[in-house]
């Protein structure tokens, strides 16, 4: 007679796993009840997010040919800035601008960690970069009141919708929903760090214009994509 | 109604009146799980119990449901996940996911168990269930089914009375004043370490203790609820003078009642209230004989119609409430949770008892046991008790999360100075 050695159950002689505790009939008692069930819905889960993703060589590809055309236009806009004006002024931004992308685009392209630590340590690198630019084009002058702060807000933002994306159980047009409200925060962050910079003081105006219109409209949404949840009932959601 | 239709049409439930509080209260030690098993005379067979499991797994669209957050109440919404089957380790009556249908089917060895979370049902409605399995299992093993014993066809339609808000159906407003009563003595034992829940099972002869019952001219719930008062007695008059004197003086046991034998139904959801037997320890000491015709009287009193009734009333009739139910659901769990605080305070234990099982001899031959596990109990009652009778055995099991078994020595050892014997066993 054939018995499970997790469930102890009476099991046909040619079956491999037990159809009730799904434990494999070769092996030993084990520990993880569910360990079959864990590891398939595992590799469901990894496969959907590989799906999603490109392959090494594919991102080691994409990562050259993004390389090469910053380093282009790296060179091109240093290069006309200095013919015109015989020095590096106005061509520190753009420059700057290249060295977040490349930061984010070589941590994405070579760093096979979660997509919240590759943010993470692309946002610490891109930091790091336009602090040595600023430093070493004439005084550190935005970097650390302009550019790291809005850097900074940039990634929160992207970070918390990441973790509220996956943390959805049903995803619809409520995600449209969320990424509206965090468009809404970052334009209040941009105009806040902007105006400490410019002004030294805090007065939002136009953000807030933004934020007022889009709370509307996302609103619209959420409510929207509960009631196309499971049909059209909304009785259950509210009734009382 | 046929189940593709019922499910075609969005089909999504109210909580029932009794499983109204338990999301407000559910945690992973305060479970609300119960769990009733039996031990077959030979081990499972994984094939056709497999196959048993596929066959009623829509028979039931009431309990394929998922607890949902709604504006003002909780709900259940109906959720195709496949029912899960486990091998039977660990501790029983563990709590489910979010995202877990609310019932379970254990399997280990001989021994089938389903767990059902209280919001889906009570005892019977879980009882019930079993049933089904166990008997569409017998089918494919090729055993005959008695005709006589009624249970629910995998094939046969569902009817709506099944999943029907009974406490809901039979609530007549009543003018009936309701009256506080005093707080209840509670066991004053520090409680185990995490996982707190231990179950004990005392098997007594149902013969012997049936004829104790009928010595004393009482049912054999009774006579069972009188010897937990006398055991709650007895380590109530052992504690310290210090002790004693702090604790609230009143004793009381809340026994659940089965309301279908009382009121036409099919629900397979809760309907069961309960009755409070009890006794004032500031009147002295209670012999066994006094203490027996108390619990006697007090329960054919309190399971009077008129009083079920009145109590089907106030319950159905707060959550009626205007402004309750107008209150968002967050505020609602707040209320709910500090009444079910407050109601825990007003009695020292429960003790469920789930009747005899009888599957008729062709089918009893072929089980060697039944077991019925309570739900863990609180912080403040820690000790609940199921009981369950089947063949010659009366299964008591003592869900206990204190670290102390005095209650359970007290009573036991009352029933063997009865000349009842009693053989203890750890579930």
């Amino acid at each position: 007679m054939n018995i499970c050695t997790n469930c102890g159950v009476e099991l046909e002689p040619d079956i491999k796993v037990c159809p009730l505790c799904e434990e494999p009939v070769t092996s030993g008692p084990s520990n993880d009840k569910n360990r079959v069930k864990a590891g398939n819905e595992g590799l469901t889960r990894k496969n959907h997010f590989e799906a999603r993703r490109m392959s090494q060589l594919q991102r080691k590809a994409t990562w050259e040919l993004v390389s090469i055309i910053l380093i282009q236009l790296v060179i091109t806009t240093s290069l006309i800035n200095f013919i015109i004006n015989r020095e590096i002024s106005w061509s520190e931004y753009p420059v700057a601008v290249f060295l977040v992308i490349f930061s984010y685009v070589s941590s994405f392209a070579f760093l096979n960690k979660r997509r919240v630590i590759q943010l993470v340590y692309a946002f610490v690198t891109a930091s790091v970069g336009i602090y040595l630019l600023d430093t070493f084009t004439g005084g550190n002058n935005w970097a650390l009141k302009l550019g790291i702060p809005l850097l900074f807000f940039l990634n929160l933002l992207v970070i918390v919708l990441l973790l509220v994306f996956s943390g959805v159980k049903r995803r619809g047009i409520n995600l449209l929903a969320y990424s509206f409200m965090g468009a809404a925060l970052l334009c209040i962050s941009v105009e806040a760090i902007t105006d400490l910079y410019i002004t030294g003081e805090i007065h939002l105006v136009w953000s807030l214009i933004v934020t007022a219109c889009v709370i509307p409209v996302a609103s619209v949404l959420l409510f929207m994509h509960h009631r196309m949840k499971k049909g059209r009932d909304l009785n259950k959601l509210f009734h009382i | 109604m046929a189940k593709k239709d019922l499910l075609n049409n969005g089909f999504w439930l109210r909580l029932d009146n009794a499983a109204k509080i338990y999301p407000a209260i559910i945690s992973s030690e305060l479970t609300s799980v119960i769990r009733i098993s039996v031990e077959l005379k030979e081990r499972i067979k994984a094939t056709q119990f497999k196959e048993a499991i596929q066959a009623i797994e829509d028979r039931f669209p009431y309990f394929k449901v998922k607890l949902q957050k709604g504006i003002f109440w909780y709900y259940l919404d109906h959720e195709n996940l496949p029912v899960r089957v486990m091998a039977d380790h660990g501790i029983p009556c563990r709590a489910f996911g979010n995202e877990e249908l609310m019932y379970r089917i254990l399997v280990k060895e001989n021994k089938i168990s389903v767990e059902f979370s209280h919001i889906l049902t009570d005892g019977t409605g879980a009882f019930e269930f079993l049933k089904t399995l166990l008997f569409t299992y017998f089918l494919k093993c090729g055993h005959p089914l008695p005709e006589e014993v009624a249970w629910y066809h995998p094939e046969e339609p569902v009817h709506h009375e099944e999943y029907e808000d009974a406490f809901n159906r039979y609530f007549k407003k009543t003018d009936a004043p309701t009256h506080s009563i005093p707080k209840a003595f509670h066991l004053p034992f520090s409680l185990r370490e995490k996982p707190r829940f231990d179950v004990l099972l005392g098997i007594i002869p149902i013969r012997d203790i049936i004829t104790k019952a009928k010595e004393h001219k009482v049912s054999l719930t009774e006579y069972l609820v009188a010897v937990y008062l006398y055991s709650l007695q007895e380590v109530y008059e052992e504690l310290p003078q210090r002790i004693k004197h702090n604790s609230h003086k009143i004793i009381r046991i809340e026994v659940p009642v089965n309301l279908r034998k009382m009121y036409e139904t099919k629900t397979m959801r809760n309907f069961s209230l309960y009755v409070m037997p009890e006794l004032d320890m500031r009147l002295g000491w209670y012999t066994f004989e006094e203490l027996i015709k108390e619990v006697h009287h007090q329960m054919q009193l309190e399971t009077d119609k008129k009083l079920i009734g009145k109590m089907i009333s106030r319950h159905v009739g707060g959550e009626k409430n205007a402004f309750i139910r107008s209150l968002p659901l967050f505020l609602k769990s707040l209320i709910l949770s500090q009444l079910y605080r407050l109601g825990t305070g007003k009695y020292s234990g429960v003790i469920t008892n789930l009747g005899k099982v009888d599957f008729k001899p062709k089918i009893n031959s072929l089980i060697k046991r039944v077991v019925f596990i309570p739900p863990p109990a609180n912080k403040l009652l820690k000790v609940n008790c199921g009981i369950v009778g089947f063949g010659n055995e009366l299964v008591l099991s003592f869900g206990n999360i204190a670290a102390s078994k005095k209650l359970e020595k007290h009573f036991f050892r009352f029933l063997t100075s009865q000349g009842i014997s009693v053989k203890i066993e750890k579930f």
